[in-house]
C-alpha cells in the first residue's frame, strides 16, 4: 500500500479562538522538524491563513480555482517563504463556502496527502457547511478552546460532531490561557476544561503579547525562541509526532502561596 | 357576559368548572381560549371535570380529554364524581407500570460522554458510561443512571412515570425532572464524586446518597 500522509482539521466551533494562528504555527513546526507539509484555508470567503502566514501577496490561484479546474491542484498551492517543504492552499475570498462540497474537499485532501506528510485543514468557526467541507476530508482532529465557558460549551459540541464523522478522540489545544487568572481563580484551569471535554491535551499556549506581534507581522512564533508560546508550538509538534513530552506547568506558577493554595483546595474532584 | 368555564383550586388539584347551561360548543371554545392562556399554571396538577347538571356524551367528553391531556400534556383525571375511584386505579397503574418498565422496557447502554447537542430520548432506561455534559439531553421513560457526572439535562420517567430515578456520581447541573417534577439544584462546585440517586418523595425531587 502506498504511504499517505496524515490528514488533520484544525476546529473550534467558536470563532476568534485562535484556529488560524495554531494552524499557521503547527505547520512551521512541522516543516522545520523536517516534514513536508501542505496547510488548507477551508475559510472560503473569509481567508486569514494567508495573511499569518505572510504569504498574502504571492496568491494567484485558489481552493475555488482547483475545485472549478480553473488550475492545477498543483499551481493552487504556495511555497512558504522560508521553508521550501511548507506549501498553503490559500480560500477564495470572493466566494462562499457552498463553492465546494464535502467530496471535492475529500479528494483534494487526499490527492495532497500523497504527496505530503501532513494534510493541515484550517477549519472556519461554526459548525455548516464550511465546517462539513474541513472535516469530512480529515482522519484526525484537533479541537481548539479558551479556558472560558462559552468556548468550551462549542468544543464539546464539535468534539460530539466530530465522532459523527468518524474522527474519534481529537486532540485538545487550549489557546491564550491566563496563568495569573487561573491562579486568582478567575479563569478555569487546565484540569477544569479537561475535566469537561475529557479528551487528550495536545497543548497550552499561554496568552502573550508575542503571539499578536507575530501573528500581525505574518512571522511565525518559533522564530522568538525564548517565549513560553514558542515553547508550548514545539512541544505540540513532538506530541504530533507521537513523542511524549511532559507538560510543563506553564498554567500554574510556583508561588509559595499557590503551593499552600493547591494543598488545601486542589484536593477534590478527580 | 357569564363566565362560562371556571379554575377552581381544591385539595387534590384544580377543578375545572364548565357551565351546564349554554351549549356545549360555546362552552369548549372557551375553555380552550382559557387554557391558551394558562395552562402553564396548570401543568404539574391533577385536573377534575365538574359538569354540573350536564351530562357529557362519550365524544363531548372524549374532546375535553384529548384537549387536556394530547395538546397540553396535563393531567386529567375524569369528572369529579369518578375522581376517587380514578385516583385509585391511576396510583395502580403507575405501580404496574413501574413494575413492568423494571422487567420489560428495553435499557439501553451508551459508552461514551454525551456532548453538548447530542440527544437521547428512550423510552425504557437509559444507561450511559460516561458524563453528560451542558447542552446534553437525556430523556427516558424509565430510569436514568449516569456513571459520570451529570450537567446537562437528564428527565427520568418521562412518560409519567413518578417511580423513576436518575442515578449518577455527581449531580452538576442546574436541574433535573423526573416525570412532571423540576427540581433545581444549587450550584457546588466542590462536591466529590459520590454515588447517589434522585427519586421523588412527598411530591418533590430528593437526592439521597447510595452509601
Amino acid at each position: 500500500m502506498r504511504y499517505l500522509g496524515r490528514r488533520i482539521v484544525v476546529t473550534s466551533g467558536k470563532g476568534g479562538v485562535g484556529k488560524t494562528t495554531i494552524v499557521a504555527n503547527l505547520g512551521v513546526g512541522l516543516a522545520f522538524s523536517g516534514k513536508k507539509v501542505v496547510l488548507i484555508d477551508a475559510d472560503i470567503g473569509l481567508r486569514n491563513l494567508d495573511l499569518v502566514l505572510g504569504l498574502e501577496n504571492r496568491i494567484v490561484y485558489d481552493l475555488v480555482d482547483v475545485v472549478e479546474g480553473t488550475c492545477k491542484l498543483r499551481q493552487a498551492l504556495i511555497r512558504d517563504k522560508r521553508f521550501n517543504n511548507l506549501c498553503l492552499l490559500p480560500a477564495s475570498q470572493a466566494r462562499d463556502k457552498e463553492s465546494i462540497t464535502p467530496e471535492q474537499m475529500a479528494s483534494i485532501c487526499e490527492e495532497l496527502s500523497k504527496e505530503f506528510d501532513y494534510v493541515i485543514i484550517d477549519s472556519p468557526a461554526g459548525i455548516d457547511r464550511g465546517f462539513k467541507n474541513a472535516v469530512s476530508a480529515a482522519e484526525e482532529g484537533i479541537v481548539v478552546t479558551t479556558a472560558e465557558v462559552s468556548s468550551i460549551r462549542d468544543a464539546d459540541r464539535v468534539i460530539g460532531l466530530l465522532e459523527a464523522y468518524k474522527i474519534q478522540e481529537p486532540y485538545l489545544v487550549i489557546n491564550r490561557l491566563k496563568p495569573e487568572m487561573v491562579n486568582k481563580g478567575n479563569m478555569l484551569s487546565v484540569e477544569d476544561v479537561l475535566e469537561i471535554l475529557g479528551i487528550k491535551l495536545l497543548g497550552v499556549v499561554p496568552e502573550e503579547e508575542i503571539v499578536v506581534i507575530a501573528t500581525n507581522k505574518g512571522e511565525s512564533i518559533l522564530l522568538y525562541e525564548k517565549t513560553k508560546s514558542a515553547k508550548a508550538f514545539k512541544d505540540m509538534v513532538k506530541r504530533i509526532e507521537g513523542e511524549e513530552v511532559p507538560f510543563k506547568e506553564i498554567y500554574s506558577s510556583n508561588s509559595f502561596f499557590n503551593f499552600i493554595r493547591n494543598l488545601f483546595f486542589k484536593r477534590g474532584g478527580k | 357576559m357569564k363566565e362560562l368555564v371556571f379554575f377552581k383550586g381544591t385539595k387534590s388539584g384544580v377543578q375545572i368548572i364548565l357551565d351546564d347551561k349554554e351549549e356545549f360548543e360555546k362552552v369548549f371554545e372557551r375553555l380552550k381560549e382559557k387554557l391558551k392562556v394558562s395552562s402553564i399554571f396548570l401543568v404539574g396538577s391533577s385536573l377534575s371535570l365538574d359538569t354540573g347538571e350536564r351530562k357529557l356524551n362519550e365524544e363531548e367528553y372524549k374532546k375535553i380529554e384529548n384537549l387536556l391531556k394530547e395538546e397540553y400534556g396535563l393531567t386529567f383525571l375524569g369528572i369529579e364524581k369518578d375522581v376517587e375511584e380514578i385516583v385509585s386505579k391511576k396510583e395502580q397503574s403507575i405501580e404496574e407500570i413501574s413494575l413492568k418498565e423494571a422487567s420489560q422496557a428495553e435499557t439501553i447502554l451508551i459508552k461514551k460522554t454525551l456532548r453538548s447537542g447530542q440527544v437521547v430520548n428512550h423510552s425504557g432506561n437509559v444507561v450511559i458510561v460516561g458524563d453528560v455534559n451542558p447542552g446534553a439531553e437525556v430523556v427516558a421513560g424509565g430510569d436514568v443512571i449516569v456513571f459520570g457526572v451529570v450537567r446537562g439535562t437528564v428527565q427520568a420517567g418521562a412518560g409519567g412515570n413518578r417511580a423513576a430515578k436518575i442515578y449518577t456520581l455527581k449531580f452538576q447541573t442546574p436541574q433535573i425532572k423526573i416525570a412532571e417534577y423540576i427540581a433545581r439544584l444549587e450550584e457546588r462546585k466542590t462536591q466529590q464524586l459520590q454515588p447517589q440517586f434522585a427519586e421523588i418523595e412527598n411530591n418533590k425531587i430528593i437526592i439521597k446518597k447510595i452509601e
